[in-house]
């Protein structure tokens, strides 16, 4: 049989369970269920036909209830269904008061002496008072008030003069009347009183992917006027469970391929969810017991069923489907303009870059995932593998060599600052990880750890955005300087101050082109007039984030004056591919160097 | 008045036929070009959001209970739940209270039980301005359903069965439309009219606003300044779905047996009745929830509004009603609205004055 839901929910709760209480919601659909819902059809559809054919009706019934019980059932259950959420409502229960909650106050008992005046009740039948009371109110007004034998309000006097107050109180001092303590319930307005109830539903596909059933009997038992009487019992089913799991059904007559992915056992395990069956030799009157018969209602299980177990198969959600998005061609290249209110300090450049990759990688993991909250380093290893030339860190997190993966370089401008962000590798970036790009530049940077007031927007430009000659790294030359401070891969210097042989700065700019396969070159530092050295924040990889305390790094000016004119980009040493360390060719009349902004 | 020219729905038709159920869908969308509405609020969790299996969120904006009030809600005036003219001689019951007996509490159509209410059942007719002795639900079981000599079954015997479905037609057919339990009877007649609105689509809106008191009356020092939020939803698509049982209608009678023809089609085109009131007029689900039809189909055909134009009034006539077509069942008002009884502290005497107490609540 198949079946769905077109409203795709089925309402349900498994029999006995609490619907607040529910561990396991109502799927598989019990069997049980199903038996009773085609019986419940079968007596409809005998006062549907004519009186003569109740008889075969009932015979039919009996041989219904015989081949289903008797049947091995399982299900094909769609992979992608799941309980929803469940829904509490208030249904109105009984009509009554609403009452407040109930006051608590003093009463005396009202005597005859009060009949001279004292309390001014002329206009009231005076048996009708037994009690009275007087106390403040919430404003501070002295409130009076008479009530009959019963504790019913015959009058009251709102806001009574202070002098008769004293009187009063004087009249209850000199006849030494003893206060009794009442909770009194003002009747409020009439109304329903609710119940809370509780829905448990299973989601299920609309229509794309039906529930089927199985039954697998001796077919001996299934004859051709039994199997007629079931269709028009399925055809009759309107509703599945409760009224809003709006259903159909219906016996299956061509040859699908469909495979069981859920069975029933006898024995539980740890997965399995109980299931309401029929016994084998349950009849057709334990089958359509009422649940509030006395057998039915006092015992744990109705008669004629079992319950057996059922291991779901596992859930599989859709990932969303991507919106397609436009292919766009390699490039090896990707400008954006920055823009912002404060700019950071050359020191902190590197804050930029670092965070805006953070958010490329970030960006990839929400693609992959289809997950909002995604983070790169949760994706599996050899998903992270896959985008080793934006990382850097090819197979088990070790370091890729060769200058091959992607540099994030900041070029300032004539006021040094970093307004325009050049994403460069020499292999060019794919679609997919230009889109992740575009998509992480549409999110503000913020550069300073002490708050998010600070941030920098970033704008796509075309790669094809010329750089001032002066800037352009990637021109020719064969005279470049330092448009960031170059940060040597080791320390210059020992912890007592004197220099480490073999660590000099030239040496190791030296080691670096070689190691890039660049020309030979002249290196000079630049002097200390031209602010050769400045403090700079270098990148730490977050698995080093926990011990190394110390990530400022000294930077250094330099002039490489290589033998044949060298075409760049040029960018070494210490963080270099998040922008420092990074030359620009020197104009034949003049310098790139950084001044200021220290 | 009959509007027998303009009815494009003949209940006979589809009586007569072997369909098993009529589906009617309806896209809506909020009035006036809006994009928001208001679904209902479930306690605890609010609105009802869930993704399905085909990648969508749906929102559940009212339940299949809900709809079947509103559905209910279409055939009353708004205030003193009369009525309304063109179901005038519909049967139905009241639940009446008072010295003069005209104090109405509740009718069928606004209980929540419908005819099996408590407070039909466990009141007392009143016929001829003469109240009975039996409660009605008494009459019910022994007179109109015929259920003395159920032997040791809870419920009707298929034989029973024609009783049960006149005596409550006769009573209140609006039951029959939207289904009725009556538990300690073993009656339970599924739903006719079974309805659902839901959201496709759906995304919630949060918005918020303060409440200025600027007359601060209550409390001087303390300025009211309420603050407050609410959720609403927007949605690509919103669909009600009536699933009308026609194999269950026509099982409400065989022959001379339970209802007659004319009656089946009563009870069918009150269903539709029902449903192009509540989508083919103004109707709101809740204050931030109107919503205006904006596509109908029909059987899977599409169709307009005026498609599901049936003769009411024709059908009440043939239905053959009898006189009083209102019951009305007392109740003394207290034993309805049992009042809460005082409670004397006995042994705790105060000698104070009195001038201290408070009305403060426990």
């Amino acid at each position: 049989m198949q079946q769905t839901f077109p409203v795709g929910r089925f309402h349900a709760t498994p029999w006995r369970a609490f619907p607040f209480d529910d561990p396991y919601g109502e799927w598989p659909p019990s069997p049980w269920r199903l038996l009773r819902a085609i019986l419940a059809r079968s007596f409809q559809l005998s006062r549907e036909f004519p009186k003569d054919s109740e008889e075969e009706h009932e015979r039919l019934r009996e041989l219904l209830v015989h081949a289903f019980c008797t049947s091995k059932i399982s299900w094909q259950l769609p992979t992608q269904s799941w309980r929803g959420p469940g829904i509490q409502q208030y249904h109105p229960a009984d009509f009554e008061y609403s009452h407040p909650s109930p006051r608590k106050f003093k009463v005396y008992d009202y005597r005859e002496e009060f009949r001279d005046g004292t309390l001014d009740i002329a206009d009231l039948g005076h048996e009708l008072i037994k009690f009275f009371t007087i106390y403040k109110d919430k404003s501070k007004k002295d409130i009076l008030e008479f009530f009959n034998e019963n504790m019913e309000l015959v009058k009251m006097e709102p806001d009574i003069a202070p002098e008769k107050v004293k009187a009063l109180n004087d009249l209850i001092r000199k006849m030494k009347l003893t206060a009794r303590k009442y909770k009194h319930y003002f009747p409020d307005e009439k109304s329903y009183t609710a119940t809370k109830v509780k829905d448990n539903f299973w989601l299920t596909p609309e229509n794309t992917s039906p529930l089927f059933w199985i039954l697998d009997s001796d077919h001996s038992l299934w004859k051709p006027d039994l199997l007629i009487h079931l269709d028009d019992c399925l055809a009759r089913m309107t509703y599945f469970g409760r009224a809003e799991s709006i259903t159909y059904i219906e016996r299956i007559h061509e040859n699908l391929d469909i495979v069981a992915n859920c069975f029933l056992r006898d024995s539980r395990t740890t997965v399995a969810v109980p299931v309401l069956c029929p016994k084998a030799n349950a009849t057709l009157e334990d089958v359509g017991c009422m649940t509030n018969e006395k057998k039915v209602a006092n015992s744990t299980i109705p008669p004629g069923a079992v319950w057996k177990y059922a291991e779901r198969p596992l859930i599989t959600k859709n990932k969303k489907p991507q919106r397609p998005s436009k292919k766009l061609l390699p490039t090896t290249v990707l400008q954006f303009a920055i823009g912002g209110r404060v700019f950071p300090p050359l020191k902190l450049w590197l804050r930029v870059t670092e965070r805006f990759r953070g958010t490329i990688l970030q960006k990839i993991a929400q693609n992959q995932t289809g997950n909002q909250k995604a983070q790169f380093y949760e994706l599996s290893s050899d998903i992270r593998e896959n985008y080793s030339l934006l990382t850097g860190k090819g197979e088990n997190g070790v370091r890729l060599t060769g200058h091959r993966h992607a540099a994030f370089f900041l070029i300032p401008d004539e006021e040094v600052k970093p307004t325009r962000l050049i994403c460069y590798r020499k292999k060019p970036f794919t679609s997919e990880e230009q889109m992740a790009i575009l998509s992480a530049s549409e999110v503000p940077l913020a550069w300073d750890y002490r708050g998010n007031q600070w941030k920098l927007r970033l704008v796509p430009l075309s790669k094809e955005t010329p750089l001032p000659y002066e800037k352009d790294i990637f021109g020719e030359s064969r005279l470049w300087e330092t448009l960031v401070p170059y940060v040597p891969p080791l320390h210059v210097f020992r912890q007592n101050g004197k220099p480490k042989p073999g660590a000099e700065v030239e040496n190791q700019v030296k080691s670096n082109l070689e190691n890039l396969n660049l020309p030979q070159a002249e290196i000079s530092l630049l002097d200390e007039s031209s602010n050769s050295v400045q403090w700079m924040k270098v990148h730490r990889p977050r698995r080093e984030r926990r011990w190394q305390t110390n990530d400022d790094k000294r930077g250094y000016r330099i002039r490489l004056n290589f033998i044949v004119p060298t075409k760049g980009p040029v960018f070494i040493g210490n963080s270099s591919h998040f922008g420092l360390g990074l030359f620009a060719p020197v104009p034949v009349d003049g310098s790139t160097q950084l001044k200021g902004n220290v | 008045m009959s509007n027998q020219t303009n009815v494009s729905i003949f209940p006979e038709k589809y009586l007569s036929d072997q369909q098993n159920r009529l589906v009617i869908m309806a896209a809506l969308a909020p009035v006036a070009g809006k994009t928001r509405f208001q679904p209902a609020g479930f306690p605890e969790i609010g609105h009802v959001i869930y993704s399905t299996p085909d990648n969508q969120k749906v929102c559940i904006v009212d339940s299949a209970a809900s709809m079947a009030n509103h559905l209910e809600t279409v055939c009353v005036q708004g205030f003193d739940l009369s009525l309304v003219d063109e179901l005038d001689g519909l049967p139905y019951v009241k639940c009446i209270i008072g010295q003069n007996r005209d104090e109405l509490v509740a009718t069928s159509l606004s209980e929540g039980h419908r005819l099996a209410s408590y407070y039909f059942l466990n009141g007392n007719r009143v016929i001829n301005n003469t109240i009975e002795e039996k409660k009605f639900g008494e009459v019910l079981l022994a007179d109109e359903f015929r259920l003395r000599n159920l032997a040791k079954k809870t419920h009707p015997l298929p034989a029973q069965w024609w009783n049960v479905f006149s005596a409550i037609f006769r009573y209140d057919p609006n039951s029959l439309v939207h289904g009725i339990l009556f538990p300690a009877m073993g009656i339970k007649l599924p739903r006719v009219l079974t309805a659902t609105l839901d959201a496709f689509g759906a995304d919630r809106i949060a918005t918020s606003g303060v409440k200025f008191d600027k007359i601060s009356k209550k409390d001087p020092k303390n300025p009211g300044q309420a603050i407050f939020s609410k959720d609403e939803e927007s949605a690509s698509e919103i669909r009600a779905t009536f699933t009308i049982d026609l194999s269950l209608i026509r099982s409400f009678g065989r022959g001379n047996e339970g209802l007659n023809d004319a009656q089946k089609q009563l009870i069918l085109g009150f269903a539709l009745w029902k449903i192009k009131k509540l989508i083919g007029s103004s109707f709101r689900f809740r204050s931030e929830c109107d919503l205006e039809l904006t596509g109908l189909q029909i059987d899977g055909k599409v169709s307009k509004v005026s498609d599901l134009a049936v003769d009411i009034e024709t059908l009440i006539k043939n239905a053959g009603f009898q006189d009083p077509r209102v019951t009305e069942i007392y109740w003394d008002e207290n034993e309805l609205f049992k009042p809460a009884k005082d409670i004397p502290e006995d042994g705790s005497e105060d000698p104070d004055d009195g001038d201290d107490q408070s009305d403060e609540d426990e």
